[in-house]
């Protein structure tokens, strides 16, 4: 039986704010009744799918056909109707060249270029601005950019797959953050696209758009990102701006520049077009605490190795005895430094569908705080959560789920 | 909402790699609703659409079946994908194949004949998926269209009228109330019944369409060919009707 909002909710339609109790009686029984027929066995997508393939090949087959007819026509056949074609085709041409010049018709002219539309950089620019200042946006993403500490790129490139505008970019030791635009059909595709697994952490990360590479050949791998896809309503615009954070924690030393090469991901774009190099500052500021704490919850053992905080991030490295959690991993839920509690909302931990995207993190590798907490000392501690998979289901109950808090100083 | 969980794009890009497009559609159905702010997992009565029991893929394809129009684009952009990819076909089957098997369970005669023919919607409409064009109607009320039609052409093939006499059963709703609670509201349910059994077959339909399938006026409108302005006109009409009669006894 649905609970008196729900129901109202469901059949706003039916029951007005003048609706009596007699009427919303009759439409809790009738809602109760129709939807009481349990789900039977039998009944599922598992059992639904070889008919659904059966007519996929069907269709395939259907398809295939008539692409087989051409080859029944003769040699001479083909080549008549081929002329034909190109002959109509050069018509077509001279008199569409003709109407436009009589009617004056300027979008064709010579001296236009496809990537230098003006209305899609005032599209690019109110995206950026979007993505940079809505408020699901790190604060301190919003607070580097605002201080002048991203590097300004402004590099347009025409490609196969559409524009790809590089506003910015922001370089430390946990991340290099891009903040680019991109055609949302080449962003769609690429967060599509069966994931990139890495076999030496067995993490599967999604495709990027574009692919980021250090000096020594290095490829950085996306850790997250976020979209911005335009005002409302949404959707309607065919540009994407993403702020892109790719792994810098495998970048040596302390560099002061770092030579960066863009390039779009080879399963976005085949020849892997490349976007450009570039030198942008390395932002050293990095605060390493190693906790090395070990914290057991219903006998699951999990180790906070360390810390390490930059102004981009705050990363908890964790490791654990392989714990059967569904391939979801641990998420931190709570931080609260110095007493004061920080909501856990900014983390993304590495992926939601609030416009984040990242990769898995089985059971060991690392967590994200992605907000400006960097600065602050005191007594910090994370409260890391889990649901722990039976086999079947991903249990969300408190009593099933693991809790592991942390307990340590930021001086 | 039910995107609040995290976890939820690792999942499918580690387990099943080929719904990352659906979590395109989830980001755009939250994109809809306008909440960035996501609750804490620990507090489950904000996640109120991801219940224990059910699996993730089943969790995961309950979203609230909204009318808005922004919700419907999102949707929009999940059946173009399904056009061409099976697997995403798979979300839009989770999403609503109770609806469609609590509306054929009240055409059908058995579970196992309304389980039958809602598989047949499926296979139905992933077939004529490609010439599905949204503009018009949207893939809610087309799903509902082909079930209409199947559950009449099945009943019609095999000559038979749906016995509705049979149904109350199987329809009645499992309680876990105290034995006295539980007899009132099943004699409730008995006395609805009898006056369901007195209805019309377009109002036992439009009845099953809004409360079974969970269709709006306007999508009904859709499936019976009638104009949204009189489907919920009738609706309205026959709940008076059936309230009056309801609490006469």
């Amino acid at each position: 039986m649905k609970p008196e909002h729900k129901l109202t909710a469901c059949y706003a339609d039916l029951l007005t704010g003048s609706s009596d109790d007699a009427l919303e009686k009759l439409v809790q029984e009738l809602d109760t009744m129709y939807t009481a027929p349990e789900r039977p066995a039998g009944l599922s997508w598992t059992a639904a799918k070889p008919g659904l393939e059966l007519v996929s090949q069907q269709k395939l087959d259907a398809e295939a056909y008539p692409r087989i007819r051409p080859l029944r026509l003769g040699a001479k056949q083909g080549g008549k109707k081929a002329l034909l074609a190109v002959a109509a085709i050069v018509v077509m041409t001279l008199l569409s060249a003709a109407l436009l010049r009589t009617t004056g018709a300027s979008w064709f002219r010579q001296n236009q270029t496809a990537h230098t539309s003006p209305s899609l950089s005032t599209e690019d620019a109110l995206l950026f601005q979007q993505l940079l200042q809505n408020k699901g946006t790190p604060a301190n993403i919003q607070q580097l950019a605002q201080s002048g500490q991203f590097t300004d790129l402004n590099l347009t490139k025409a490609t196969g797959v559409g524009n790809v505008v590089i506003q910015k970019v922001y370089a430390d030791a946990n991340n290099v953050v891009l903040v680019y635009s991109v055609d949302r059909s080449t962003w769609e595709k690429a967060i599509s696209l069966p994931c990139d697994t890495f076999h030496h952490t067995s993490q599967c990360r999604p495709v990027p758009v574009l692919t980021v590479t250090t000096s020594d050949g290095h490829v950085l791998p996306e850790n997250a990102e976020r979209v911005d896809m335009g005002p409302e309503p949404v959707y309607k615009n065919q540009r994407v701006a993403v702020l892109a954070y790719y792994d810098a924690s495998s970048i040596q030393g302390q560099p002061t520049q770092l030579k960066l090469s863009l390039s779009l991901s080879k399963k976005v774009s085949p020849s892997q077009e490349k976007i450009g190099e570039f030198t942008v500052p390395f932002h050293g500021d990095k605060t390493v605490i190693a906790v090395n704490q070990t914290v057991t919850s219903h006998g699951d053992a999990l180790t906070l190795e360390q810390v390490v905080i930059t102004p981009t991030e705050i990363r908890f490295y964790n490791k654990s005895a392989p714990l059967d959690l569904g391939g979801v991993g641990p998420t931190p839920v709570n931080l609260s430094i110095a007493g004061k509690s920080y909501d856990p909302r900014p983390f993304p931990a590495s992926t939601d569908a609030y416009g984040w995207f990242g990769p898995s993190l089985r059971n060991s590798g690392f967590v994200s705080f992605y907000d400006s907490l960097h600065s602050q000392a005191g007594i910090w501690r994370v409260t890391l959560w889990a649901r722990v998979w039976n086999g079947t289901h991903l249990l969300i109950q408190k009593s099933h789920a693991d809790t592991w808090t942390f307990t340590f100083t930021v001086s | 909402m039910l995107a609040s969980e995290r976890g939820l794009t690792f999942f499918f890009a580690e387990s099943l790699p080929r719904y990352n497009v659906p979590v395109l559609a989830f980001l755009r159905l939250e994109e809809c609703h306008g909440q960035r702010s996501f609750p804490s997992p620990n507090d489950n009565s904000k996640n109120e659409h991801f219940s224990e029991g059910k699996t993730l893929m089943e969790n995961l394809v309950a979203l609230p079946t909204g009318i808005a129009h922004c919700e419907e684009d999102a949707e929009q952009a999940l059946v173009e994908q399904a056009k061409t990819d099976a697997a995403v076909f798979g979300v839009l089957y989770e999403r609503y194949v109770m609806y469609v098997y609590h509306y054929l369970r009240t055409r059908a005669e058995t579970d196992e004949d309304a389980r039958d023919l809602t598989q047949q919607v499926f296979l139905q409409a992933f077939d004529a998926l490609p010439k599905y064009r949204a503009r018009g109607i949207p893939f809610k009320a087309w799903l509902f269209q082909i079930a209409s039609h199947l559950a009449t052409d099945s009943y019609r093939h095999r000559r038979k009228q749906v016995t509705w006499d049979l149904l109350p059963e199987a329809m009645y709703a499992l309680s876990e109330q105290n034995p006295e609670t539980l007899l009132i509201e099943h004699e409730a349910q008995e006395h609805l019944w009898q006056l369901l059994l007195g209805l019309t077959a377009y109002n036992r339909e439009l009845l099953a369409l809004r409360f079974a399938a969970q269709l709006s006026s306007s999508e009904i409108a859709k499936v019976v060919g009638k104009s949204p302005a009189a489907v919920k006109k009738q609706l309205t009409r026959l709940l008076q009707t059936l309230k009056e009669a309801f609490h006469e006894a």
